[in-house]
Formats: structure tokens, sequence, C-alpha cells
């Protein structure tokens, strides 16, 4: 197994609170990962230090062996990191080809190339499977989960390697999220490398191959999904065997991941 | 805007019964001439019915009721299609604009407001190429003499110098001193007509100096169309140093009146300016003004019309009629305060 | 929806736009209505239809299609410019003070007044990104700055323009019979305009900034440089609305342009764009000026009361934006899968 990423030793302090004290994690090529833990365990400064957001107080990253200094979000997309954020970054005014190119429109002559964009547009989205009628439809337009497969796809056609997704399935309809989990799947098959920050066990048990749960600051254990329960992983949360899960960490049934089902 | 705020005050019944009177004569010279041309025509005074005039002014302020009352009232005797029209606030573009719709509208003549003294010219030219009569009324800027056409309106200049040697008479009067500071107060900077009456202010104080031996000097001060600001600025120029008169070359001077009444200084300095809309009137009546100069803006669109009939038939050329500098004061306030009432 | 790989069958990418390729669904409700303020203007007015009229309304719009075309940009982009009624104005006074009391050749100042102009936009836009104070109070300031500005060049007196021939003819003149020169740069700039704004990568950077100035700037987007280029950009085609407007009418007023920068907003808002950003195309705010420029034009044809122009206008705006909304919302149904 190659490590496409490894975070070694990372820490990270804001002012007098220890947001990260030492995290150590590999992510392996065409794994989903899943992160977990509670609010405030540090798996957001995790992640935007992943994305490139902040820089490690100490500690190093290193895509594919070599170690990486991400100074902006720039840094990362060019190292082949995209990052699906919670509010998706889509221009809801803008159609849905817009949004795969945004910021990186193809031109010639200084024009840009709409027609060619549609076209591969089209043809990630297919690729994807997500089911959107027209990629001239305008994304404010859509529901949330046609949303996220757009911004998903927005980061996997932007050359996207590695892509880290923000709680890809909070605010959806079981349905939706359904569909979410389905193409997380279908970028694995693709080969691509996911890591999914989550609070659904449900979901990381259904869609991950690892799990890698933190809790202040520090990784509090990494599992093999195949390996795990979702008790051993809402322990591993809570910090404490004997504690009780609160309801919305469980409550929501898996959903069908069939792929043949349709809306 | 050149000219200032006037309230529509209703002054057509009277001046209608003076002017009606008027046209009687100028009815029978129209008879008499085209009678004599055209011996087969209808020659009574509806004998223009349907000709089709415009009126485009440049700032549809209420000043300008008067002068399109008078326009509509002599376009009725004479049974024309008349259209009064012009942009809601000053607005040299969309009064060009509106000029030549009125001229794309074939036209039998157009009356036009020139304030400014390029900006028109193509429009006139164009009504003069086309041979639709064209006449200026109200204000008719620097170079108009090049076209050769009617103007019905005040020499701003003129009744800028009337307004300069009244104030420093008031100023001497008021304040016992012969020499001091006379503020010139302008409400709308940029509009050419305010600035001429206070240049025409500026050399009446000056006459006055030389025939009197006074010394009186003039500060241009910028008020505003809003009494609250005006007043608040009237006030701040008179906090600083002390004043001895105030011109305002438009209505305005009724900002200084009530100003001067608020802090009881009525009777300290002369107070005079342009234009007899009701708070003037009263403020001369009650004292706190003591002169207004009024410019006749009925005769603006009575006379400017009749100009365009007489061009249109018998096809004399029109002429330049000065309004005049109507002054009014303590003698007369009454006389007019009654005419004015007398528009319903 | 669902993720199942689609059939190609059911992806009609083209299909609901190809009757929209030239007038998207934004646009049909501001083109019908242009439809019909013409026709109802050529009912009620006798020679509406004749070429003379419709090239005098073509000239009687030009400025405002030149200023409005950068007043798309900026409203585009998520801002909105209020100073450019005064920027006009000043700009005019400017160029007429460069020529008389500076003593600069028109050839040299007319390049100088587009800088300015751009350079005014661009201080403008600067304040803007920079400070992040919304660029309705900025520009309100710069609005009153610049009367001021143009009050104080001009010592509150119209000045003359420039009596070379070549310029009037060039920006004001009659290339051919009744169709004016203003008219001809308005198409010039209207047609750059456009294109840009629709094909080009800085235009897509404009919809994309003004839609989500943070999604823009997530996609490496330069969202402040973006910014203050439409700034820039309006503050130039003010200068060149001033340039041609002090060679047709051979003066400045320092008062020109009160008012100006509300005809532009109302122009550019009935052609379609949105206050909020991100929406909007400099043929919908054509439409916008043509509709104003051809209803002062049939009111005054029509021997209509100058005092109806108002109400007529603001009705206009209303119903062409309510005729625009309804069919927008009819297109996005349509349209969403």
């Amino acid at each position: 197994m190659s490590a496409l990423l490894d975070v070694h030793d990372v820490t990270k302090r804001f002012g007098g609170v220890q947001a990260l004290a030492g995290v150590s994690f590999s992510v392996e090529k065409g794994e989903v990962l899943g992160l977990m833990g509670d609010n405030g365990a540090g798996k957001s400064t995790v992640m935007k230090t992943i994305a490139g957001a902040h820089r490690p107080d100490q500690g190093t990253l290193r895509l594919h062996g070599q170690p990486v200094t991400l100074r902006s979000p720039r840094d990362a997309a060019v190292a082949g990191i995209a990052v699906v954020y919670q509010d998706l970054a889509l221009v809801n005014s803008r159609d849905v080809a817009a949004n795969v190119y945004l910021g990186r429109e193809l031109t010639r002559f200084g024009f840009l190339r709409k027609r060619q964009m549609r076209a591969e547009a089209r043809e990630v989205i297919d690729s994807l499977g997500i089911r959107i009628r027209s990629v001239r439809s305008q994304v404010g337009g859509m529901s949330g989960g046609q949303r996220q497969c757009v911004a998903i796809a927005r980061a996997v056609h932007q050359g996207g390697e590695l892509v880290l997704l923000d709680e890809p399935t909070a605010a959806l309809g079981p349905e939706q999220q359904a569909n979410v989990l389905d193409l997380i799947r279908r970028l694995r098959d693709q080969g691509t490398t996911v890591i999914v920050v989550s609070h659904n066990v449900e979901h990381v048990m259904d869609v991950c191959d690892r799990v890698v749960v933190m809790r202040a600051g520090r990784v509090a254990g990494v599992r093999r999904v195949a390996e795990t329960t979702a008790t051993e992983l809402i322990h591993l949360i809570m910090g404490s065997p004997g504690v009780t899960p609160p309801p919305e960490l469980v409550a929501q049934p898996s959903p069908s991941t069939d792929s043949s089902l349709e809306s | 805007m050149v000219e200032s705020i006037q309230p529509p005050t209703r002054r057509n019944i009277l001046r209608a019964g003076g002017f009606a009177a008027a046209l009687g004569v100028g009815g029978s010279l129209i008879t008499a001439c085209s009678s004599e041309k055209t011996p087969d025509a209808d020659v009574s005074a509806g004998s223009q019915k349907g000709k089709k005039v415009v009126f485009v002014v440049h700032d549809k302020n209420p000043f300008f009721a008067p002068v399109q009352k008078g326009f509509e009232n002599f376009a009725a005797v004479m049974g024309w299609d008349a259209q009064f029209t012009g942009p809601p606030a000053f607005d040299v573009q969309a009064t060009v604009d509106l000029q030549a719709n009125a001229l794309n509208s074939k036209p039998d003549g157009v009356i036009f407001t020139r304030a400014d003294d390029s900006a028109f010219d193509a429009n006139i030219e164009r009504a003069k190429a086309d041979g639709v009569p064209v006449v200026l009324s109200n204000v008719a800027s620097a170079g108009f003499e090049k076209f050769q056409i009617g103007f019905v309106g005040q020499k701003f200049v003129e009744a800028g110098e009337v307004c300069g040697q009244q104030i420093a008479k008031y100023a001497k009067e008021r304040s016992g001193k012969t020499s001091g500071v006379i503020i010139a107060g302008n409400f709308a900077p940029g509009n050419s007509a305010l600035e001429e009456r206070i240049a025409g202010t500026k050399l009446g104080v000056e006459a006055y100096n030389k025939e009197n031996g006074t010394s009186f000097t003039v500060e241009t001060l910028v008020t505003s169309t809003d009494e609250a600001k005006a007043v608040s600025l009237i006030d701040a120029r008179y906090r600083r140093s002390p004043v001895v008169g105030w011109a305002m070359s438009a209505f305005d001077h009724q900002f200084v009146s009530t100003w001067a009444k608020s802090k009881d200084l009525v009777g300290k300095f002369g107070v005079g300016g342009f234009d007899l809309i009701g708070p003037v009137l009263d403020g001369i009546a009650d004292g706190s003004i003591d002169f207004s100069l009024g410019q006749n803006p009925y005769a603006q669109g009575w006379v400017a019309a009749s100009m365009i009939a007489m061009e249109i038939d018998p096809k004399f050329p029109g002429c330049v009629v000065d309004t005049g500098a109507e002054i009014v004061d303590k003698s007369n306030v009454a006389a007019v305060q009654k005419r004015e009432a007398a528009f319903v | 929806m669902s993720t199942a790989l689609a059939p190609a069958a059911f992806a009609t990418d083209d299909a609901p736009s190809r009757r929209l390729k030239l007038v998207s669904g934004e646009e049909f409700g501001i083109l019908v209505a242009t439809i019909l303020v013409i026709l109802g203007a050529g009912t009620i007015a006798d020679g509406f239809f004749s070429s003379e009229n419709l090239l005098s309304i073509a000239q009687q719009i030009a400025l405002l299609g030149i200023v409005a075309t950068g007043m798309t940009y900026v409203i585009v982009v998520g801002e909105i410019d209020l100073s450019v009624g005064s920027q006009y104005g000043f700009l005019a006074i400017a160029l007429a003070w460069m020529l008389h009391d500076v003593g600069i050749p028109i050839g040299p100042a007319i390049p100088l007044v587009l800088l300015l102009g751009a350079a005014i936009g661009a201080v403008n836009g600067v304040v803007t990104v920079l400070f992040q104070i919304p660029s309705f109070v900025v520009t309100l300031a710069t609005l009153s700055i610049l009367r001021g500005g143009a009050l104080l060049l001009s010592e509150g007196v119209p000045l003359k323009g420039s009596a070379d021939t070549a310029f009037r003819d060039l920006l004001a003149g009659h290339p051919l019979p009744n169709l004016s020169a203003q008219s001809v740069w308005m198409i010039g700039v209207m047609v750059i305009g456009g294109l840009v704004l629709a094909f080009t990568r800085f235009g897509s950077d404009v919809y994309s900034v003004g839609g989500n100035p943070k999604a823009a700037r997530d996609a490496g987007i330069n969202v402040s440089r973006v910014k203050v280029t439409c700034f820039a950009l309006a503050g130039a085609l003010a200068g060149l609305a001033a340039i041609i407007m002090v060679a047709w009418l051979g003066s400045a007023n320092p008062l020109t342009g009160t008012g100006f920068e509300l005809s532009v907003i109302a122009a550019v808002v009935v052609g379609g764009a949105s206050l909020t950003g991100g929406k909007g195309t400099v043929f919908g705010t054509l439409l916008g000026a043509i509709i104003a420029g051809v209803l002062s034009n049939a009111l005054v044809l029509a021997g209509i009361d100058g005092n109806w122009q108002q109400v007529a206008t603001g009705a206009l705006i209303l119903v062409a934006v309510l005729l625009n909304k309804l069919v927008a919302n009819r297109a996005a149904r349509a349209r969403t899968p």
C-alpha cells in the first residue's frame, strides 16, 4: 500500500487553544477515509491544514512521500487536493458547466469555449453518474443533493487527486444522502482518493474503508470499517466506553445504497 | 432651472381679462393683415385652428406654471393643438432630446428656452432650416442674436443691476452704515441666469457706491432650495461676520426672512431678491423683506405664443421683448398681493 | 433526481436552449416589453416609425446606453455606482477645463479624460473592496464630491466645449444623413461590452464574482481586481459619454448628469439585471435604454402632457421588471430537472 498523503505529528495552536496536539495518520491511494470527531475535536483544523487554509505550527505533510508546504488553498489545489466545503461554494446564478469550470474556463483567442466546456462538463457529470438534465441549468434551482454532486464534480474535474468532503450528507433528505454516498463510491471506483469529514457514523460505515477518529486535538483511534462497529466508533468519539451516545449520531437509518434506485 | 421657483400662482383670470382685451387688438391686427393678403381666408381669431405648437422648457418647476398658463390661454384663443413640456429638473441633455422630439412631430411652431450658450443651437438651426417658426422664452443666453429670432423674457444682468441698486439703498437705510458686506445668494450654482443676476447685482452695487459715496462690497453665498438647509447656511454666514444686506438671486430671500424673524434680526439689514411667490410677498408686507423683483412669467408664455402666431401668419419676424424687473416693495405690495391672489 | 447513470437520451443540454440561443430566458420578458412599447408608440404617435424619428431616438439614448453599459458590469459584479451621473458631469467640465484653462489640445485631452474617468472609477472600487464599505455608500460620497468638484472647477458657470470640427464630426457628427455619430459610438460600445461580458474569461469572472464572491475567491478568481476593473470601466465609459456630450452640445454645464444615475440604473434593471449581482446582460440594458427613449419620444409626438412622462416611465419600470421576473421564473421552472 502506498500512502498518498502522510500527516505527521502536526500541531496547531490558536492563541491559548491547542487545536491539534501531534496528529498523525496516512491516507492510502484510492481509499475512502472517514474523519470523525465531536465538535472541537480538531477535525476541521486537520481538514483546513490539508486544504492549505491553515499552516501547521509543527509537523509535516507528505504527498506521494514528498514533503509539501501548502501556503494557500491555491497551493493545495495545484498539488491536487480539492476541497468541497459545506457551503459548496457554488455560484447559484450560473449554470452547471460554468460552476464545473469556475475560475478555470477554457478560452481560445481570449473567448470562452462554451461548447467544449458544456460537452466536457456533461462528460464529467455522466461519468460520475450524476443525474442532471442539462448542464445549462442554473445551480440555484437544484436540490441540495444535486448541488453537492455538482460541487464534487467540480472538485474532481479540476484535477482533485485527493478530494476532501466536509459533511457531504448534512442537511440532505435520505434519498439525496443515498445519492451522494453513491457518488462517493463511484469516485473510489474511478481511483480518486476521498476524505469524508462527517458526524454520521452510519454514513461513514457505509462508504468508508477506514476511519480516523479524533478527540481533543489527537487521533483517538484508526479503524478499518470492516473490522469495527458503530458502537466502537461512537465510544472512540465520546471518549469513554460507558457514555451513551447522543441520538443524532445513530438515529438516522442507513439509506439504501442500491444504485438502481431512481428518484 | 433658470427661473426661480414660484408656486403655481393662478393669475390667469385678471391677466386673461387684460390680455383678452389686448387680443382683441391683436386679433383685429391679424385680421387686417391677412384680409388684405388673402381675402378669402377665414380670418377670425380661430384662423390658426389645429396648428400644432410645442413649448419646451428646460425645467418643469412651478415657476413655469404661469408661463404655461399664458401659453395655453393664448393657444386656446387661437384654437391651437398646444403642448407644454420639459424635464422634471434642470437637464440640458433631456431638454435637447425633448426639443428634437418636438421637431420630429412636425409642428407649426416651437417655443424653446435657451438656457445654455450652445447646447440648443442645433435644434434652433434645425427648426429654422425646416421653416418652423421658433421663439425663445424666459432665457435666451449669450449669442442668441445670431439666430435673429424672437425672445420674450427678463434680461438678467439688467435685472441684477436693478437689484444691486435697490439692495445698496436698503442696506444703507437699514444698517445706517455706508460700508459693509452685501450677500448675493445663489441656491442653484451652475445656473447661468442666477449667475448673471449676481453679476448684475455687483454692477448695481458698484454704480450705487459711485453715485452715493458708499463702499459696499458683494460676497456670494451658496444657499439651497431646501429651507432648513438654507436657513442654517444663512445663519452660519451671519455668525461669521456682519452683513448689511442680503440680495438673493432667486426666491431664497424668503429664507432670509424666515431666519431673521426667528432670530429677531428684522430691520438690521436690507433684504431683497427675485420672484413674487406668496411667502416673499408676505415678507414684504410684514417688513422682513424690503423688495423683490418680478419678471412677468405669464407674458413669457402669452407673448411668446403671440409671436409664434404672428410668425405663422402674417409672417412677421419675432422681436425681443423684455418682461422687465417689476419692483415690488412696501408701497405696492398690497396691490400685487391682490393681483396674485386673484389668480385662482 | 438520482445518481443512477444517466442515459444519453436523458441529457438535454441543448434542447431547452435552442430557442434561447439569441435571447436567454431572463431577457425574453424585456424583449416582449420592448416590442409592445414600440408597437404602442407607433399606434399613438404619428410619424413614430419614420426613419428620421427612429434615428433621432437612437441619438437620444446614445449617452444613456454608453454609461449604462459600464453600469451593467458594476451591477452584475454585485456592486452599484451612484456616482456615474456626477462622473459624467465632472468629466465634461474637466474636458472643457483642460481645453480652455490648461490649454491642452483636444487630441491628448480625450485620452486624459478617459484615463481620469477610469481612475475615478478605480478609486470607487478600491475604497469599496479595500475597506469593505458598501459601494452604495462609497459612490454616494463620490457623487457629492464630484458634483462639488465640477462646480468648483467651472466656478459654477457652463464652460465652452471645443471648436475643433474634426472632434465634433468624429464624436457627434452625422456619418449618414440623420444617423448621428453618437449612435454609432453607442453601438460600438455595447457590441464590444456585450461580447466581453458574455464570451470572455473576464466576463465569466464578473458573473461568478457577482453571483457568489466567496465561491469565486475559492476558485482562485481575484475578486477585488474584477470589481475594481468593473468600476474603472464604468468610469471610463462615463468619460467617453462626457466627451461625446461636449462634442455634441458644444458646452459643459456643471449640473450635467444630475440624477442621470437613476436613468442609468433604471435602464440596467429594466434590462433584467439583478441588484444582488450575478445577473444581467448588455443586450438587456440596450432594451432598457430603448424603452426609456421610445417612451419619452412617443409621448411628445403624441402631444401628451410632459408630466405623464414621469408616471409612464415609473409604471413601465415596474411592468418591465414584473414581466421579467414572471418569465424568468417560468424559464427557471421549465429548466429545473
